[in-house]
C-alpha cells in the first residue's frame, strides 16, 4: 500500500491532489424496501476486512510524516446496493470482503420472502459507510 | 417482479461526493482500482482525459468495451498495477484511489 502512494506521488504534478474513496470500518445497514420505502432494517457489523482497513490508514500515515502528501479533506457519505435476493448479497458481500458470518442471509431472505407473499415485492438495501479524504501533493 | 439484479449506487452518491469535494475540469485523471469502469463513467465528462487502471483483466476488458461513445478518446482503461505504474512522472493532475488501498 506504501509503494502505491509512492507511485501516486510519483505521477502526479506538483500540487495535484490524491483522491482516496474507501468504505469505513463502521456497521452496515440492510433494509427490506418496498416502492422506495424501508419496512424493515437492521445493524449488521460486517465492515470490511479490518486488516486492510488498518494497513491502508498505516500506509497513508506513512505518506503523510514522509510529506509525500498534505491532508486537505475528509467526507463521509453512505451509498446503497440493491438486490433482489439473499444470493445475490451474498456474491456482492463476497467480492467486497465484507465479513460473511455476520451477514444474517437466512433472515434476510425470510423477510423478502414474507414481504413478497403478502403481495409487496421487496428488494435488499444495504446501505454502507464510506469516506472521501483529499491529500495535496508536496 | 421483474429481476433488477444487483444495483450499486443507483443514485450516484459517490461520484457526486467526489465531484463536490474536486475540481476535475479540465483535469488529467488516473484512476486506480477502475475495475468495469462503472465509477468512471459517471465523472469523465468532467476532466480533459481519464485513465482508469485495474488489474483484473476481464473487468478492464468490460470497461473498455462500455459503449459510452461519447467518451471515447478521453477515456482510457489499462491493465496495470498501482505499485508499478506504466506512466513516466508528473503525468496527472488527478489520482482517483477508487476502494484500492
Amino acid at each position: 500500500m506504501v509503494n502505491a502512494l509512492q507511485e501516486a506521488r510519483r505521477v502526479l504534478t506538483p500540487n495535484g491532489v490524491l483522491v482516496d474513496v474507501r468504505p469505513v470500518t463502521a456497521p452496515i445497514i440492510m433494509e427490506m424496501v418496498i416502492d422506495g420505502q424501508a419496512v424493515w432494517a437492521k445493524t449488521v457489523d460486517s465492515y470490511s476486512a479490518p486488516e486492510d482497513v488498518a494497513a491502508a490508514g498505516a500506509a497513508v500515515q506513512h505518506a503523510l510524516s514522509s510529506e509525500w502528501f498534505v491532508f486537505e479533506t475528509s467526507l463521509p457519505f453512505r451509498f446503497d446496493i440493491y438486490c433482489d435476493t439473499a444470493a445475490e448479497f451474498s456474491v456482492y458481500a463476497e467480492a467486497r470482503k465484507l465479513r460473511g458470518a455476520e451477514i444474517p442471509y437466512q433472515e434476510l431472505e425470510e423477510r423478502r420472502r414474507e414481504f413478497g407473499a403478502e403481495g409487496q415485492p421487496a428488494r435488499l438495501r444495504c446501505r454502507r459507510p464510506w469516506m472521501l479524504s483529499t491529500y495535496r501533493r508536496k | 417482479m421483474a429481476n433488477m439484479a444487483t444495483e450499486v449506487d443507483p443514485a450516484g452518491v459517490m461520484p457526486r461526493a467526489i465531484l463536490k469535494a474536486v475540481d476535475f475540469r479540465g483535469a488529467r485523471v488516473l484512476e486506480i482500482g477502475a475495475g468495469d469502469g462503472r465509477l468512471t463513467f459517471q465523472y469523465a465528462a468532467e476532466p480533459s482525459s481519464v485513465v482508469g487502471i485495474d488489474t483484473k483483466e476481464q473487468e478492464i476488458r468490460a470497461a473498455s468495451h462500455c459503449p459510452a461513445v461519447e467518451l471515447r478518446g478521453e477515456v482510457q482503461f489499462l491493465c496495470a498495477s498501482a505499485t508499478a505504474l506504466p506512466f513516466s512522472a508528473e503525468q496527472f493532475g488527478i489520482v482517483l484511489l477508487a476502494s484500492s488501498l
